[in-house]
């Protein structure tokens, strides 16, 4: 375990650079899986090539997709980039341009979010920094001896994700409601073997309160050295259980792996028997942990501490408002379904009309837009440019209707507010309304012969 | 006591073994029991209400066909087949609203093939065909003219549209030698291309038909033995993808766009933007689509063995409040459209009655059938989804955290 009082001696301590250098092969190679998916599965021309609007990130609306087919080769190319990563290769030039290209993918559009391409873009960020080219590498002689803040921050983030997303499940729905768990697990009836049990309340209850522990306290237990390999284990079960459940695609291959980064620096040497004796005699040291490193070290573990912390400073419910939703590893924490119609007002002879988002939006945008006010006002402005460019001055309205984990739907937005007036901030919106107060719904297990 | 203690392990062992076995096989039995009641529902949907309308459908293209060879080897007469026309329509108008299958699959994209209204129809296209074929009579290949230029919309407009002469000449040059042909030529390559037409939408009714029929493609009972491998919350979600019509056609497309509620016709009402060509029919085919919808929610009342569709499933999760709302409103807005059927009123009426704000109190005869729609839809989108942990049609298919 760490001592305290000898942190900073603790961080400068030097490890073996082999867990650190095995890290670099693993998050290469799921850069390289996720952005083969993008060409493998076509998304490319669905989520680049084919919308005509990108709702986008606040400070980001400059990010334009490429035309085709250059989103094409820029993919290829970050393909090629994470397999340089992954062998090594000019690693001071390919982790920086790996990083940017990858974030540049996905700050294109935010109803594109998912919190593992956040979390793969964190770790390609903070790996800039590290020596992950130390070792496992056929282009360096030398070979660098790392040191334990190295593996610290990295054991953070990966801390943190979990942490938080445990955080997140403190909540009445999730561990008294057994919502959205109950919506969920009550329609995977088709699992073999245990499809019958999930459609039990008590089975239901067991998995979010299992869940809600799991998160909180797995990073914990890989950090203690004598419970780590059976922690190890629940990671390999629960994230395989969560990849048969839920269409949560690589996240829990993310997880399962990184989750490597806890064990000792040298287990890539005692698992492929690698002889270190020879690379002993040529070893170099890196920098020391001081300095302005200390400095940028704790602000970027500041920042990572607020951002899934903000929303305390927002009045009502994360879920219903999302301000302080995204980049907060509020992983699987709810099932919302929204229903959107916007209205548009001429100012000049009062004519109103409804506005389709899919006259602008792809479906999968409509359907991500539904439920986020953020993005709902966003999609205002986007109709409000559209009539300024044609000299009309108009009013935009919106009829949302939301339901969050089981309840009856209500109106999300008030109706009667004018959203070309209200602008994107850091400030509470005063335009949601209120959240359903009610208890949610839970659906009952089926039973042969209605 | 040794020998004491062993048979003790060894009866706790075995009755644990026991109580385990046996409720894991209590569970496996439910699991099947739980997957089955859904599968068995879209089953008895589609055994009940689609496959019946499929073969209606079908056996009326069939009717109608030969109706068009008949009167186009006699009398010339294209008007005479407009009742016909306006049964397949309607028969349809009710699958629409079901779409299942090939009715659904956009490779196949069967239903725009045969009904291209949201399209690029345009009449002049249809004329340009017509006196294309009267130009080259054997070199004519339906196959290579584009979908919007046949299936029903084109079928109607001949049928319907009584103008022999064409009056598109400055934007399609093709049909400048028409209007000098005499009368009965004009009327002999029309049905020229209503015959071709017809046997084009037979063929595909016939496809339809081989691949629902119970001897051969039997698509329902591949779906009833789980023979293609899906599960039963695939089948469900199938379903309600092709539920999405009523809220993208039926509500924005028919419905907000010709009463003036979306920007096309902003503030007034504009009886282009109808889907038919006659008031009438254009509620004919609302009713039938919305007749279509409820079907969904509660399966064949006619049918030995119904389920009751959807309202049994949410009944039994507890939820057929979201089946009742939404059962409430389709039949509501249903109401409003057969009551404006019963009173035979033509485009004119609607348009004496102006343009109504739906959210206004005073509402208009056609506001009595888009807001009760518009409810349904909402119900369907939020609460109807959530419970059954649908995903959206088109939905991204990626990751989902």
């Amino acid at each position: 375990m760490i001592d305290l009082k000898n942190f900073k001696s603790y961080l400068n301590k030097t490890e073996s650079p082999y867990g650190l250098s095995a890290f670099r092969i693993i998050l290469g190679s799921l850069s390289f899986i996720s952005l083969f998916r993008y060409i493998y599965f076509g998304w490319v021309e669905k989520f680049f090539y084919k919308p005509s609007v990108h709702l986008k990130y606040p400070g980001f609306s400059w990010v334009e997709s490429l035309p085709s087919p250059y989103m094409d080769y820029f993919l290829y190319g970050l393909m090629i980039l994470s397999f340089l990563f992954v062998i090594g290769w000019k690693y001071r030039l390919v982790a920086p341009s790996l990083f940017i290209g990858f974030l540049y993918v996905h700050l294109i559009d935010q109803s594109l979010y998912l919190n593992h391409y956040y979390l793969v873009s964190l770790l390609l960020f903070i790996m800039i920094f590290l020596p992950a080219d130390a070792a496992l590498n056929i282009f360096k002689k030398n070979r660098v001896e790392v040191r334990n803040w190295h593996y610290s921050l990295l054991r953070f983030q990966i801390g943190a994700v979990y942490f938080f997303a445990g955080l997140a499940k403190l909540t009445r729905d999730w561990l008294f409601e057994a919502q959205p768990m109950n919506l969920w697990l009550g329609n995977l009836v088709d699992m073999p073997l245990i499809g019958g049990l999930l459609d039990e309340i008590f089975v239901q209850y067991i998995f979010a309160w299992s869940g809600f522990l799991y998160d909180l306290s797995i990073p914990f237990w890989l950090l203690w050295s004598r419970s780590r390999p059976y922690a190890f284990c629940v990671v390999i079960v629960f994230h395989t259980f969560t990849s048969l459940f839920f269409p949560i695609g690589l996240f829990p291959y993310i997880m399962t792996f990184c989750a490597l980064i806890f064990f000792k620096p040298d287990w890539p040497l005692k698992i492929f028997k690698i002889d270190n004796e020879k690379e002993k005699s040529l070893k170099v040291l890196s920098p020391e942990f001081k300095g302005i490193r200390v400095f940028l070290v704790s602000l970027y573990v500041f920042l990572q501490v607020s951002l899934p912390l903000r929303h305390f400073l927002y009045p009502g419910n994360v879920l219903w408002t999302e301000e302080g939703m995204r980049f907060s590893w509020k992983v699987m924490v709810r099932e919302k379904n929204g229903s959107v119609t916007f209205r548009v007002r001429d100012s000049d002879t009062g004519v109103e009309w409804f506005e389709e988002s899919h006259n602008y939006l792809e479906d999968y945008q409509v359907a991500e837009m539904s439920g986020i006010p953020d993005m709902i006002l966003q999609m205002a402005h986007v109709i409000g440019k559209k009539y300024k460019k044609e000299g009309r001055k108009v009013e935009v309205f919106v009829d949302s209707k939301a339901s969050l984990n089981g309840r009856k739907f209500v109106q999300m937005i008030d109706p009667k507010v004018n959203l070309l007036e209200k602008k994107y901030s850091l400030k509470a919106f005063d335009f949601i309304l209120p959240e359903p107060k009610t208890k949610p719904f839970k659906i009952k297990p089926l039973r042969k012969g209605l | 006591m040794k020998k004491f203690l062993i048979l003790t392990l060894v009866t706790v062992s075995g009755w644990g073994a026991l109580e385990t076995g046996s409720l894991i096989y209590n569970h496996v039995s439910r699991a099947e029991s739980a997957s089955d009641v859904r599968r068995e529902l879209v089953v008895d949907f589609l055994r009940s209400v689609v496959l019946p309308k499929v073969e209606e459908f079908s056996a009326l293209v069939d009717d109608f066909d030969q109706e068009v060879q008949n009167t186009c080897s006699s009398s010339h007469d294209l008007f005479s087949l407009e009742n016909k026309m306006a049964e397949v329509y309607k028969s349809y108008s009710f699958l629409e609203a079901v779409k299942f299958g090939g009715l659904q699959d956009p490779v196949r994209a069967f239903d725009i093939e045969i009904n291209p209204l949201f399209g690029d129809f345009s009449s002049c296209i249809i004329d340009k065909q017509v006196a294309k074929l009267a130009k080259k009579p054997d070199g004519f290949v339906l196959d290579t003219v584009r979908k919007s230029r046949k299936g029903l919309s084109a079928i109607e407009y001949l049928i319907t549209d009584q103008d022999l002469n064409h009056s598109c000449s400055g934007s399609v040059p093709q049909t400048k030698s028409w209007n000098e042909k005499s009368e009965s030529d004009k009327k002999k390559f029309r049905c020229g291309y209503l015959k071709l037409l017809s046997s084009d939408l037979k063929l595909r009714s016939d496809q339809l038909r081989a691949e629902w029929s119970p001897s051969q493609g039997d698509l329902v009972g591949d779906i009833d033995s789980n023979s293609m491998g899906n599960s039963s919350q695939d089948l469900l979600n199938q379903v309600s993808d092709g539920l999405y019509f009523i809220e993208l056609f039926v509500k924005d497309a028919k419905l907000a766009t010709p009463i003036g509620l979306k920007e096309d016709c902003s503030g007034r009402i504009c009886k282009q933007a109808f889907e038919r060509k006659s008031l009438r029919y254009s509620m004919q085919t609302i009713s039938q689509n919305l007749n279509g919808f409820l079907s969904v929610f509660i399966g064949n009342l006619n049918h030995e063995g119904n389920k009751k569709g959807f309202y049994s499933l949410l009944k039994q999760l507890g939820r057929e409040d979201i089946a009742l709302e939404i059962f409430e409103n389709v039949l509501q807005a249903k109401s409003a459209a057969d009551l404006i059927l019963s009173r035979n009123l033509s485009f004119s009426d609607i348009e004496a009655e102006g343009y109504k704000n739906c959210r206004a109190q005073e509402r208009s005869m056609m506001c009595d059938i888009y807001t009760p729609v518009n409810n349904a839809t909402s119900v369907f989108k939020t609460d109807f989804y959530s419970v059954l942990n649908l995903r959206k049609p088109n939905d991204a298919p990626m990751d989902n955290d």
